[in-house]
């Protein structure tokens, strides 16, 4: 069953991966139109990993675009449908961060990520309307980068594997589940403690 | 509230707070399409330098391949490891880009002003070259037949 172009996109818990796998086995067996389809269904989630690494808009464009590309060139490298979601998170990943080091030449050692407050580019507060979504951000917000980053990967992976994204955030296996555990419990901490 | 679902809120506020532009989704199929398209402007193969005594360049061979209103020569020659270097050029002259195939390889090149490109180092076998140039304001995308390098 494959989805016409525009129609929302789903949660991620609702299939998406499984209609990504499909469109991808439907482009590489000879349907072109299918490529509409997988990058209609993956570029809001490849635009958010993107993101994550607090890329501006236009970099973070750019690094999508460029897991795109290396798609459709390196197609015959993916054996398996199911691993086509997977490769590209994995692809823009290592694209976003590559842009994000070329951008920030000053590297701050680990326990000062850990202290500083969250900066750089972010969502325009202005347009977060919705009551439940800025208390949320308000939240988020006195998170350290490092939380937000991994927080936000996380999220938008419907099978968090913590080997493949530890190897992504450059963080040792085995420090990932209690990282991200970490940060969850200083979000519901911030949550309870920030304005109603 | 389970970690799933705080997980489900996060992903609900950054679609909300920072979707993807507007025009991705385009700009990115736009992006494609140059790589996806079979409809490329077919050249034709014009020369060899084997067949053609007077086009045989010093230490390598060429190839002469013509379009509408446009040629294209390359000249091909050895490295000293064994691979290959392609220095071309296109007539008339017009800025744009090149991509060569040989098989799962593929190199990269602008076309200058003066309408020469070079790839520098590439892999002997079956290639294909994907030319997009701007013509009088208008983009073509040609692309040759296979030859072997």
């Amino acid at each position: 069953m494959s989805a016409p172009r525009g129609v929302s996109i789903p949660q991620a818990g609702d299939g998406l991966w499984d209609r990504a796998a499909r469109a991808f086995s439907a482009w590489y067996d000879g349907r072109p139109e299918a490529m509409d389809e997988l990058v209609t269904l993956l570029t809001p989630v490849l635009w958010q990993i993107a993101r994550a690494s607090r890329l501006d808009a236009e970099d973070a464009a750019d690094a999508v675009q460029a897991a795109w590309l290396a798609l459709v060139r390196r197609a015959h490298t993916i054996s398996d449908p199911a691993a086509v979601a997977a490769w590209l998170i994995t692809t823009v990943r290592r694209e976003a961060l590559r842009r994000a080091r070329a951008t920030r030449d000053v590297v701050l050692p680990d326990g000062m990520l850990e202290a500083a407050p969250a900066a750089g580019p972010g969502p325009d507060e202005q347009v977060v309307a919705h009551d439940e979504h800025r208390r949320l951000w308000a939240a988020v917000r006195t998170l350290t980068e490092r939380c937000q980053e991994l927080l936000r990967v996380v999220a938008f992976e419907e099978h968090p594997d913590y080997a493949r994204i530890s190897a992504r955030l450059g963080m040792p296996v085995g420090s990932i589940g209690p990282t991200r555990a970490r940060c969850l419990d200083k979000l519901r901490i911030a949550l309870s403690a920030g304005p109603a | 509230m389970s970690d799933d679902d705080l997980l489900a809120d996060l992903r609900a506020m950054w679609r909300a707070i920072d979707p993807p532009p507007p025009g991705l989704v385009d700009d990115v199929l736009l992006r494609l399409a140059p790589e996806l398209d079979d409809d490329a402007e077919l050249l034709a193969l014009l020369a060899e330098s084997d067949v053609l005594d007077g086009v045989r360049a010093v230490g390598g061979d060429t190839r002469t391949f013509a379009g509408d209103g446009i040629d294209l020569l390359l000249s091909i020659g050895r490295t000293p490891d064994g691979r290959r270097r392609i220095d071309g050029w296109i007539a008339p002259a017009a800025r744009g880009a090149v991509t060569l195939a040989v098989g799962t390889f593929r190199g990269e090149a602008p076309v200058g002003e003066t309408g020469r490109f070079a790839l520098t180092s590439v892999p002997a076998g079956d290639a294909v070259l994907d030319l997009t140039v701007r013509i009088a304001g208008a983009v073509r995308r040609l692309r040759t037949p296979a030859f072997p390098l």
